[in-house]
């Protein structure tokens, strides 16, 4: 049962926060104050009355205030929220929120405090107060300890107004970056009214910035010690759904913002972030300010791996004259090897004799591994005297890049200056050479030229390239037999064959440990880490059985991974899986394939039909989108991952003694700007052949494009419900 | 590198631990064959327990005037595969507490554990006061083994209901539990599900603390079952209901749960703590009986009343988890578990001048009647109304429930009904599979390759409550597209329009569900041939039992569905053959389907029923035979031909 958590994004208090103890009396008078304007507000829009829930009224505060070291971070909600049916009620009927807790921020946390606050308004005006000490100590699922209490009394029609208060003091040494926010101004309910309020002490910066029609933060109060206080106000908002291929962010209201604490300006010069002026709001971010925090975090100077990538490459016999992309390829999956795979064994082992993944993070994490990488890879670039940029960007989920505001939106990427740039991205697992991650194809970004002249060479603003549906390709040949005296069981051998952006839904999906530690391991010429570390050799014994049985687990997960992937492309139910063969991992470029093949029977695809049988031969492609009626008809632009392809070649052996009849409907062609889906079905002997595609043009149409999508998109489903009759001859 | 250091100190932590337990716990080349004996025995397990032994003390605690218990349970447990890993969690709450947790090593040397003590949180509980301490002991090599000792107390017998030889996690060797009873004490261990193990019993006195020690020893018992939709292990598994009937302490004898009517006393007193005041919901049985032309209908308006407007929130919390809250807290707050509910149903129809009685009941996991007086009889509470000397059980906690319909949980089960000083034992009426019937009519026609018709169906019984809950809990907003799921199954095929169904509140009827549909796909032509799938639905085409499960199936209810379809045939077109058909009659479930044709329509009748709601482990084989007769059933198309 879903039940309603109080975890709300925060708020900015008019009360001075500096006292430890914070009471309770004085929230309450700050939320629900004497001369509240909301608190007979009980009528909702008549365009509404169909909703479960209206939000009347809801607030947000942010408070930010400090004292030498110490910060004070408070957040405060306050909703108003009418209740209208049984579905309402139930979400609402047991709030919980956090106990007070120690604080995860800055150098040092201190004690956290929470404090709620519940009422609840009859349709008849009478309200009802409740005392939020009645809850009773839980422990979430998660283990996070939690109050919990039964909302009493509690109707449709009722209004539901709570608040709910987190009080955060922390200690910082030097400066401390509050976590990026980009938010939506709608939400699952529609709201009447709704206000957004920061209050920032003097040793804070605070960038802001509304977009897409979002209403404007202004500036409604400067105070003593110069705090300063911000207010939005928006009105009237509808609820937002969740819709198939869309950037919430990109099209809906949305607001982000930053709030920096930093104890000296020249302290503030040194943080990851665009601050403007202290006692001002940051909305814009210029490029010359792209340039000076790109300047100060890379100056690509030589790290200590270079000498052991150059060494690779040369026991290789590669040279960049003579090759200069496998050079290229060889020295990114070299860098991919250390900064990556060579970590993972020790979290495997560390995870199997602990029963947890470590703490400490042993997979680096994101910006771990881009500032790995742009240093790494980028002074190894400069040793080489190769010319490249570094080209600063931001994803399209969160919109153009003229929209930037925050550091933390920010993704970096090299790109080989030649006639054909070949692009670089931070490493993962399965990220590859000469590939940009699909969220930042088709995105402007700023170039810098970094060698040969670090930053001083030509700068400019550049259209990333976005790979076409064939590099972004999935290519499956089947071959289908009817096993012998029963037509409803096919025996089927697939070949699959995965490349560019697709490929990597499928490594993660299929791909274990072993699968790439062991083959760069040979390439790199490299150790397990605990043959590298010196360990005794009654240690080393027991991690090799580990190591043993992590290799059988792996195995036996990879066999229940590639069925349950088997049954996901298809969208039928799995007789007998009876093998796979991975082929090769696809780890050598964005146009190397991951290729795999299988073998396995289905069943339930012929039904008899007197002497005849029909077969749902259509369903051999795979599930496809089904469309909803409602979803026909679009007003929203359509953000897709990356143009992409899917080729299905099927050979299907006909049973002796049939012939095959109504191929016609298996004939299908429907193209237009947006994509296409292709097909057609013929027969020579006892083998019939199809030969579908489709592809998505684009990563990215206008509304208007809809319906061109929707006509091949029902074109696919249309052909998975196509039968073909086997007739007995 | 930073990076190199940092994992060599945290190599060195592991190697720390590990060596520790090599040096200490290095298993010898025995314990190595001992522990590839039981993993001959126990295939999937990692762990086991090669040795369990349970010593249940009996004590009197003479501050508090309670009869306690102290139980020591010692185990040798030892890794069957290297890198095993086995959390040890032991219960307790406000009647009891985990006095002592120790681990020692096969050298009898202490391994220090630090056990973490939480809330438990049981599932669909609101709160509960049951806490657990837990730890967790790793099995780096194949035969490493660890001896736990813990000591738990339970302040009052009340609450030491049974004990169990199995364990939920582990299997076990050799399990042993024993039971120090001073003679002073009447306690009854009467056993449970013995039938078909091999139990060794034996008694012996203690002189010394004048005590009689009864051994119980089981060899080779497997961890509980993890299988779904299972009887409750209290049907499966042997265990010993510990009755203590009375004590005699300085001369004089105090009834414990010397008889069930001890265990009514104990109810009732708590019962007469409750501070009911039905003065404050005298209004709203005013106002809820105002328009009742019956007697029933008063009552049917205030139990519906309880149902839809009182929340069922669980709550455990000490001598609340048997005392009911009163009826106007339970007005007011308008959620209650399910004591305050029936308390609040009962106090609601005496005020409309009814004979009520508050009614504890075991529900169908609890395998117990009241001929065993115990605590663990009865985990539930509802509200008997006697009308014209008939009892009518009326559980509140039922959504959607009709008047005279019972849940499937409750229906068969002893249910002790409050009479003043005395109590009343009756079963609630068990009733047929017919009281749940679901029918599905379609009628159809051709219009090109399309299905094109109207479909009624209806619902009774549980049927129907479920399909009011579940359709109660959906958003105003969001009602006729969840009918529309429902309806097509997500099938984009299937076209749904007209929906209407009868009153979504009123559970006194039959649940009426009707619309027009537009199928496509189910229709192909060929040539002079054209060939249709009937049945939309195939309900049951993929139920079949897993082979290995080893305990019966159950449902939450028992079933007959019933589809039936027509199919007016096309002018010029003529059935070339009639599918057969099925029909396999078994004594827990059927399956039927009958072709005909008549007057230009085809008619399809389908009816499947499982009887009691169970298909038993002996009928699997039956059941899944059936299951591929009726899959090939489905997969059956009618074929139109030309007439010639």
């Amino acid at each position: 049962m879903k039940k309603f958590q109080l975890l709300l994004i925060g708020l900015g208090l008019s009360t001075v926060l500096l006292a430890q103890r914070v009471k309770l009396s004085e929230i309450k008078a700050d939320v629900w104050p004497e001369n509240d304007p909301y608190a007979k507000m009980t009528d909702i829009p008549d365009e509404w009355t169909g909703e479960s829930a209206v939000i009347i009224y809801q607030k947000y505060w942010h408070e930010y205030n400090s004292r030498g070291k110490r910060v004070y971070y408070a957040t405060k909600t306050r909703r108003r929220i009418k209740l209208l049916d049984k579905s309402a009620v139930e979400d609402y009927s047991e709030l919980s929120f956090s106990e007070n807790f120690r604080v995860d921020r800055g150098f040092y946390g201190k004690g956290g405090r929470v404090i709620a606050g519940l009422k609840v308004i009859k349709p008849d005006g009478t309200v009802q107060e409740f005392d939020m000490e009645d809850a009773v100590a839980i422990q979430s699922d998660s283990g996070e300890r939690l109050k919990k209490i039964a909302v009493p009394d509690l109707e449709p029609g009722d209004i539901l107004d709570y608040f709910y208060f987190v009080y955060e003091p922390f200690e910082v040494i030097n400066s401390y970056l509050f976590e990026p926010v980009v938010s939506v101004l709608s939400g699952e309910h529609p709201i009447v009214k709704q206000d957004i309020e920061y209050a920032v002490g003097k040793k804070f910066y605070i960038n802001f910035r509304s977009l897409n029609d979002a209403p404007e933060l202004k500036e409604i109060e400067r105070g003593r010690g110069k705090k300063v206080t911000y207010a939005l106000s928006d009105e009237m908002r509808e609820g937002s759904d969740d819709l198939r291929w869309f950037y919430p962010r990109c099209e809906l209201p949305v607001i982000k913002f930053q709030v920096c604490f930093a104890r000296k300006d020249r302290i503030a010069e040194q943080v990851y972030a665009f601050l403007g002026k202290k006692d001002q709001v940051k909305q814009k971010v210029l490029d010359a300010e792209v340039l000076n925090l790109m300047k100060s975090s890379y100056d690509f100077k030589p790290t200590g791996l270079v000498k052991g990538a150059r060494a690779h490459l040369k026991r290789m016999g590669l040279s960049k004259e003579k090759d200069f992309q496998a050079y290229i390829r060889e020295a990114y999956n070299f860098y991919r090897h250390q900064h990556v795979v060579r970590t993972i064994e020790f979290g495997e082992v560390y995870k199997k004799d602990n029963g947890y993944a470590s703490r400490i993070r042993i997979a680096p994490n994101k910006s771990y591994r881009e500032r790995a990488f742009i240093s790494g890879f980028g002074s190894f670039l400069a040793k080489e005297k190769i010319p490249f940029s570094l080209l600063v960007t931001i994803p399209r989920y969160l919109g153009d890049l003229d929209k930037l505001l925050l550091a933390a939106e920010l993704d970096l990427l090299l790109r080989i200056d030649r006639e054909a740039p070949i692009y670089l991205g931070p490493y993962d697992v399965f990220t590859d050479y000469n590939q940009i991650p699909s969220e930042l194809e088709g995105a402007m970004a700023h170039r810098f030229e970094i060698y040969p002249k670090a930053y001083k060479g030509k700068r400019e603003l550049i259209q990333l390239p976005a790979s076409d549906n064939k590099s972004n390709k999935t290519t499956k040949q089947l071959e289908v037999r009817f096993a012998e005296g029963d037509l409803n069981t096919l025996s089927v051998k697939r070949q699959s064959q995965h490349t560019g952006h697709v490929k990597g839904y499928y490594q993660e999906a299929l791909l274990y440990p072993y699968d790439y530690i062991d083959p760069d391991r040979k390439n790199f010429d490299d150790k397990p880490y605990y043959l590298r570390e010196r360990l005794k050799r009654r240690e080393v014994k027991r991690i090799e059985a580990q190591v043993a049985e992590l290799r059988e687990d792996f195995a036996e997960q990879q066999l229940a991974s590639f069925e349950a992937s088997a049954h996901d492309d298809l969208d039928l139910e799995i007789k007998t899986y009876n093998s796979y063969n991975i082929e090769d991992l696809g780890r050598d470029g964005h146009n190397s394939a991951f290729r795999f093949a299988d073998e396995f029977e289905l069943e339930g695809l012929v039904k008899r039909a007197g002497r005849n049988h029909v077969f749902e031969v259509g369903k051999l492609i795979g599930g496809q989108v089904a469309l909803k009626e409602d979803e026909m008809e679009r007003k929203e632009n359509i953000y897709m991952p990356y143009a992409r392809s899917f080729e299905n070649q099927i050979t299907i052996y006909l049973p002796e003694g049939y012939t095959v009849e109504g191929l016609d409907n298996l004939n299908m062609k429907v193209e237009n700007e947006t994509g296409g889906f292709v097909s057609s079905a013929t027969v020579e002997g006892n083998i019939l052949t199809l030969n579908v595609l489709k592809y998505y043009s684009h990563n990215y149409e206008k509304a208007a494009a809809w319906t061109q999508l929707t006509a091949f998109l029902e074109a696919a489903y249309d052909f998975t419900q196509q039968k073909v009759l086997l007739k007995k001859g | 590198m930073i990076f190199t250091r940092f994992m060599l100190t945290l190599l060195s932590c592991a190697c720390f631990v590990l060596v520790y337990g090599q040096r200490k716990g290095q298993p010898s080349a025995k314990e190595v064959e001992q522990a590839e004996e039981l993993q001959e025995k126990f295939e999937d397990a990692k762990v086991a327990a090669l040795a369990s032994r349970e010593i249940f003390v009996f004590g009197f605690d003479k501050k508090d005037q309670q009869v306690t218990v102290t139980s020591t349970k010692q185990e040798r447990l030892v890794g069957l595969s290297a890198g095993g890993q086995l959390p040890i969690v032991e219960f307790y709450d406000e009647t009891s507490s985990v006095e002592n947790i120790k681990v020692t090593n096969r050298r009898k040397r202490n391994v220090p554990v630090y056990p973490r003590d939480e809330h438990y949180q049981v599932a669909d509980y609101f709160y509960s006061d049951a806490r657990i301490k837990y730890f967790s002991l790793d099995f780096p090599q194949i035969g490493q083994s660890y001896t736990t000792k813990i000591e738990k107390v339970y302040h009052d017998v009340k609450y030491f209901t049974r004990t169990y030889f199995a364990s939920s996690v582990y299997p076990i060797a050799n399990k042993e539990l024993q039971f120090v009873v001073p003679r002073w004490l009447d306690v009854e261990l009467h056993p449970v599900n013995f039938a078909g193990w091999t139990i060794e019993q034996e008694t012996a006195y203690d002189k010394k603390a004048d005590a009689d020690i009864h051994t119980f020893k089981i060899k080779d018992v497997k961890p509980f079952s993890e299988e779904s939709n299972a009887p409750a292990p209290a049907y499966l598994y042997p265990h010993l209901l510990v009755l203590a009937k009375s004590y005699n302490k300085d001369g004089k004898t105090q009834n414990l749960f010397a008889s069930t009517q001890d265990q009514y006393n104990w109810y009732r007193q708590l019962v007469q703590q409750i501070g009911n005041e039905p003065e404050e919901v005298k209004a709203k049985v005013k106002e809820l009986c105002a328009d009742a032309a019956s007697d029933l209908d008063k009552v049917k308006a205030i139990f519906y009343w309880v149902q839809d407007n009182i929340r069922y929130i669980a709550f455990e919390d000490g001598l609340a988890g048997f005392k009911p809250e009163s009826c106007q807290q339970v007005f007011q707050n308008k959620y209650s578990d399910c004591k305050g509910m029936a308390n609040l149903t009962c106090e609601m129809l005496r005020l409309a001048g009814f004979d009520a009685r508050l009614t504890w009941i075991g529900t169908q996991r609890i395998p117990y009647d009241y001929s065993t007086p115990s605590l663990a009889v009865d985990n539930h509470m509802i509200c008997t109304v006697i009308l014209d000397d008939v009892k009518y059980f009326l559980d509140p906690t039922e959504k959607y429930i009709a008047f005279g319909d019972y849940a499937q949980r409750i229906q068969g089960q002893q249910a002790m009904i409050e009479n003043g000083d005395a109590f009343i034992l009756e079963e609630v009426p068990v009733q047929s599979k017919d009281k749940n019937a679901e029918l599905i009519r379609r009628q159809m026609q051709l219009e090109n390759e399309t299905l094109v018709g109207k479909a009624a169906h209806e619902f009774n019984g549980e049927s129907r409550s479920r399909l009011l809950y579940h359709i109660n809990q959906v958003r105003t907003n969001d009602v006729e597209d969840a009918l529309k799921r429902y309806i097509t199954e997500g099938d984009k095929n299937l076209r749904v329009s007209n929906i209407a169904t009868s009153d979504l509140e009123n559970r006194d009827q039959v649940l009426n569900l009707s619309y027009t549909f537009e199928q496509d796909h189910a229709v192909s032509s060929f040539g002079e041939e054209t060939y249709i799938e009937l049945d939309f639905y195939r309900e049951f085409g993929n139920f079949t039992i897993e082979e290995d499960r080893e305990l019966d199936y159950q449902f939450d209810r028992k079933i007959e569905l019933r589809v039936e379809i027509e199919l007016t045939i096309p002018e010029g077109l003529a059935i070339q053959e009639l599918p057969k058909g099925l029909d396999e009659q078994h004594p827990d479930f059927s399956f039927q389907i009958k072709w005909r044709e008549e007057g230009g329509r085809l008619f399809y009748d389908k009816i499947i029923t499982i009887d009691q709601g169970v298909i038993p482990k002996g009928q699997f084989d039956t059941w899944n035979r059936c299951i591929k007769l009726l899959q090939e059933a489905y997969q059956e198309q009618i074929v139109l031909v030309k007439k010639s």
